[in-house]
């Protein structure tokens, strides 16, 4: 069995006294000193502060642990579906192994073609995604890991004007600055949200295959199918997950398996930190309604005035 | 058959012949080609000023809609746009080519690129990063900037004629139509950003780290230079140069290094500004000053935005509904 260790990236006093976690909880406060947790906590959103924290959180496990010589991290929406063993065949010899959001491109971008997310959104949140990422102890990953630490840390803003977005944006430039990237090309790796629509699932027992070769699907990240207004694509357009029984099936088991761990009790805890406040998710009138003053906007921008007669 | 491309307006035909003339020292087995994103026809070079290379241009490429491209295309996305449209003409009409390789008009090739022809034997696409390591400073350009405009620099890229390749070219193709454009908030940046793709979509990618390829302002913070008594030029006394790119060097201005970066002056780097000296006097011999006075007939005139203020006024009311209906 891996061992296993909770990051919390929130202060573990809002936990229930009778709560028994199975696994070591990792509290943000070991790593930071107080002014500097607090002036992380000033600067983001929750969601950009767990970011920010992410690397230090790799590199205090990694001393913690000084035995260990592979190192998974997963985000909480990640559902492992099948033996790791897999993922640590290929991480031999490797520095980091990368998963992007798509293996290729979804043809239906474009003139005339409407989808979201289109391909430029994905550029302005980075290609490679955050939420899984395997590391194998060494010199090159100390480096990677400082690199990245002391860019999220400061860094970890969603400005896409900007070029920042979360943790995730910086992982562009791994492949290009590190030695032993792997870019994973594998789809029963990652199966999610962006890329169900690329990929069918066949139920077989207990375990779950890719439809058209039977391959087993290694692990699921339930991010945005759970709760549709968590990640990067509240609004995605091309899965409806009510027409896809795999989905249903695979979400309903999903939830089952969260429900049984006491889900309503934590849910209620606001993160204690990160207050900057998050832009709650529109849907609906509210959303066309901002769609439409937002292209009006842009008409404004560009509209032709005729100089005026001084 | 190795075929070099570049492709340039014909203001910018000093660069073209210059990179030419390297390639014919360096590397005489690769046909050249210049892609002209202009008209001979209405330009009519005279005889001196008519390059020895042979020139396509970009008309007579049959990309479809072409005039609705410049119509929507100022002169730099323009001419990124049509960079693939180049070579899916090489794909169907030079078969004899086995890889094309695309140069900006403003490099000069000092090697035989060996190694290069090596790997385009076995990788369907070679690109190289705008640096290979962390940038030392938020100085201009920083690793923000090449998060915005993509990692690799795309004044070079290498293809193999290969069904990956072409694959790849296609999709490229297709994105270009109408999103060549420079749009940093909507993650557009000309032709360049969209190769980040390249590595997620495609196995077969070679990610070449070579400190000699495609040097350029952009990695001089990793990159010094000094050269062997035979005259050969060495990045960090190992890699030897195979070719500089002078983005955003004017020869007019010649004490910048490029109008786009803030790092360095050559007073800080002396090392480097041999070869830009060598690239000045190459400019010059090569008729710059004529070229440039040639203006591009796809060239529109810049979009002025009058009544800045007024738009802005007219926005504010609309910005506070969106604020209020996104809070709720």
């Amino acid at each position: 069995m891996p061992a296993v260790v909770i990051g919390l990236a929130d202060d573990p006093d809002q936990l229930s006294q009778d709560l028994q976690s199975p696994y070591p909880i990792l509290p943000v406060g070991a790593l930071f000193s107080a002014s500097e947790r607090q002036h992380l906590s000033d600067q983001y959103t929750p969601v950009e502060f767990a970011a920010a924290c992410k690397p230090r959180f790799l590199n205090a496990v990694f001393a913690r642990y000084p035995t260990v010589e592979t190192l998974l991290y997963a985000d909480p929406n990640v559902l492992f579906l099948h033996s790791t063993q897999p993922i640590l065949d290929r991480l031999r010899n490797q520095t980091l192994l990368l998963t992007p959001y798509l293996l290729q491109a979804p043809g239906d971008t474009g003139p005339g073609k409407k989808a979201w997310p289109d391909e430029k959104h994905l550029q302005n949140i980075g290609l490679y995604n955050a939420d899984f990422l395997a590391f194998t102890r060494s010199t090159e990953t100390t480096q990677l890991l400082s690199w990245w630490q002391s860019r999220a840390e400061t860094r970890a803003y969603i400005d896409f004007c900007k070029g920042l977005c979360t943790d995730q944006i910086w992982l562009m430039h791994a492949p290009v600055f590190f030695g032993g990237i792997t870019i994973v090309h594998d789809p029963s790796w990652h199966v999610a949200l962006w890329n169900l629509p690329q990929r069918q699932l066949h139920q077989r027992e207990t375990t779950w295959q890719l439809a058209d070769n039977g391959q087993p699907v290694l692990f699921v990240n339930m991010k945005g199918l759970f709760n549709p207004d968590e990640g990067f694509f509240p609004h995605q357009t091309r899965l409806n997950p009510a027409k896809r029984p795999d989905v249903m099936a695979l979400l309903q088991a999903y939830r089952q398996q969260v429900a049984a761990k006491e889900l309503a009790a934590l849910t209620a805890i606001r993160p204690a930190y990160g207050m900057k406040p998050l832009l709650p998710v529109v849907r609906g009138w509210r959303r066309t309604a901002t769609t439409a003053l937002t292209a009006l906007n842009k008409w404004v921008d560009t509209i032709y005035l005729p100089a005026l007669p001084r | 058959m190795t075929l070099a491309f570049t492709i340039c307006s014909i203001n910018y035909l000093a660069q073209a012949r210059t990179l030419g003339d390297s390639l014919r020292r360096t590397n005489p087995d690769y046909q050249y080609v210049i892609g002209l994103v202009d008209k001979l026809s209405t330009a009519n070079l005279p005889a001196d000023l008519v390059p020895d290379y042979p020139m396509l241009e970009v008309d007579k490429i049959g990309i479809p809609d072409f005039q609705a491209m410049c119509d929507r295309y100022d002169i730099t996305e323009l001419n990124t746009a049509v960079k693939p449209f180049f070579i899916d003409y090489f794909y169907k009409n030079r078969p004899e080519a086995t890889a094309v390789i695309y140069f900006d008009p403003d490099i000069i090739v000092f090697q035989p690129l060996t190694e290069l022809n090596k790997a385009l034997e076995t990788n369907s696409l070679i690109l190289t990063p705008h640096t290979c390591s962390p940038t030392p400073d938020w100085e201009r350009p920083n690793e923000l900037h090449h998060l915005n405009t993509g990692v690799f620099n795309l004044g070079f890229i290498g293809l193999r004629t290969d069904k990956i390749a072409r694959a790849f070219v296609d999709w490229w193709k297709e994105r270009l139509v109408y999103e060549c454009r420079i749009d940093l908030c909507e993650g557009l940046f000309v032709d360049q950003h969209w190769v980040n793709f390249a590595p997620a979509y495609y196995q077969n990618v070679c990610i070449d780290k070579y400190l000699g390829y495609n040097v350029a302002y952009w990695n001089l913070h990793e990159r010094q230079f000094s050269q062997r008594p035979d005259g050969t030029w060495l990045i960090n006394e190992t890699d030897e140069l195979r070719f500089f790119h002078y983005s955003g060097y004017n020869p007019f201005r010649p004490d910048d290094i490029s109008k786009y970066q803030t790092r360095y002056t050559f007073s800080q780097r002396s090392d480097v500004k041999p070869l830009f000296d060598l690239y000045c006097r190459e400019l010059l011999a090569n008729a710059n000053e004529q070229y440039t006075k040639y203006p591009c007939v796809y060239i529109k005139p810049p979009t002025i935005k009058r009544y800045q203020r007024v738009r802005k006024a007219i926005k504010l009311p609309i910005n506070r509904l969106i604020s209020l209906l996104q809070h709720r």
